[in-house]
């Protein structure tokens, strides 16, 4: 499923234009996108939480040829389900 | 910075932006992710644009894997984009990477392996000597200013220090006490001030004829001069260049205490079960007691049986 199947059938069920739901959807995505850059945490209720995790600079050793290698620092957005949204897969 | 987002502002920046109205943009991403979840739960793979994409796993602590877009991650990764990834030579050990995040925790555990990946050993110890402080170069001088004082011509202390530095060169010394050897050589103005107090000293023993004395007096002494010669350089080079190290030491000292703060023992409180076993038991004799009481009360007759036959 692509974001241009939830373009079509939210129309219908918000009531809006389809190019309010285009821009809403372009809206919601670049402030996500946004407050994730700011190291914020974004919470959709009954869905699950945007998250951004900063890893510091580390030294990784590659086993096989025991080259070791500095890494840069990096900033992982990952997302935790709610409990609603665990509890409907886990059943 | 680390704050969490709640869908009231969140649906404020898409009334923003978007031109309509607060209710509807919450309405707006409630419906979203419904129809997200729906999909899901259909064991559909849903992506949007610029944000990335969702997967069910078997995973029952993450049953949603949620997977960044490039774009996504590129921009949350836009202010370190500079960097890139360094390989460390095989020459810096770890004590060295320990040694220069202790001397700048922000900074020096990138910038050290930049700099000796790149240069060789002896331009690296070239740098390092250029970039001491002035303050160490005469202290390492001062073992050397005692050798001439006891030698008699030029020729012989130039004969002798090069064998002094031959014998420095032979001997497997660490990299430190190489460089204060290369300071010698390589940084002779700041020499000066002493050697030319010593070369009117050895002038004026010259002129008044104390030359045999000196050579017999020294002569046995110059061959193990050139031993303890080495001695002298090292030692106090190792002290000074440690100095630094012993602040930072003591800087590293002061977290001591707030880790053993942090770790208090807990104490347990004492149980009381011996106390309130005793008090249940005494308890239950004074009800058994009383219990008896009132059945021999209750039969008039037994008791004044009993008291009859007592009687």
């Amino acid at each position: 499923m692509t974001q241009e199947d939830l373009k079509v059938t939210l129309p219908s069920i918000t009531g809006l234009t389809a190019e309010q739901v285009e821009s809403g959807i372009n809206a919601m995505v670049s402030a996500i996108n946004r407050f994730c850059c700011d190291l914020d945490s974004v919470a959709i209720p009954g869905f699950g939480t945007f998250e951004t995790i900063k890893h510091d600079e580390m030294i990784v050793e590659d086993v096989p040829t025991g080259k070791r290698m500095l890494l840069p620092p990096k900033i992982e957005v990952v997302f935790k389900p709610s409990v609603v949204l665990r509890k409907k897969f886990i059943g | 910075m680390n704050r969490k987002i709640p869908l009231r502002l969140l649906a404020e920046e898409i009334s923003a932006q978007a031109g309509i109205t607060e209710e509807k943009a919450a309405e707006l991403v409630k419906a979203f992710f419904k129809l997200t979840t729906d999909a899901l739960s259909e064991g559909k793979t849903v992506e949007i644009d610029n944000l990335g994409s969702f997967t069910t796993t078997v995973n029952a602590e993450n049953p949603v894997l949620f997977m960044p877009s490039r774009q996504l991650a590129d921009r949350v990764n836009e202010q370190f984009s500079s960097f890139e990834e360094i390989v460390i030579s095989d020459d810096i050990t770890e004590a060295d990477l320990e040694k220069a995040a202790s001397e700048d925790p922000g900074l020096a555990v990138i910038e050290e392996p930049i700099e000796e990946v790149a240069v060789d050993e002896e331009t690296v110890v070239g740098q390092s000597v250029e970039e001491q402080p002035a303050a160490e170069e005469p202290a390492a001088e001062e073992p050397v200013a005692e050798e001439p004082a006891a030698e008699e011509s030029a020729a012989e202390e130039t004969a002798e220090e090069i064998v002094a530095e031959q014998n420095v060169e032979e001997l497997p010394l660490p990299v430190e006490e190489s460089q204060k050897s290369e300071t010698e050589s390589n940084v002779p103005t700041l020499e000066e001030e002493n050697t030319t107090e010593e070369i009117e000293v050895e002038s004026a023993d010259s002129e008044s004829g104390i030359e045999p004395a000196v050579e017999s007096a020294d002569e046995p002494a110059t061959e193990p001069a050139t031993e303890p010669s080495v001695e002298p350089v090292t030692e106090p080079s190792v002290e000074l260049t440690t100095e630094p190290e012993s602040v930072e030491v003591q800087t590293v000292k002061e977290y001591i205490p707030e880790e053993e703060e942090v770790l208090t023992e807990y104490k347990r409180p004492k149980s009381r079960f011996g106390i309130g076993f005793l008090l249940g038991f005494i308890t239950g004799l004074v009800i058994v007691a009383l219990a008896l009481a009132a059945y021999l009360l209750v039969f008039d007759g037994s008791i004044v049986s009993l008291v009859d036959l007592v009687k």
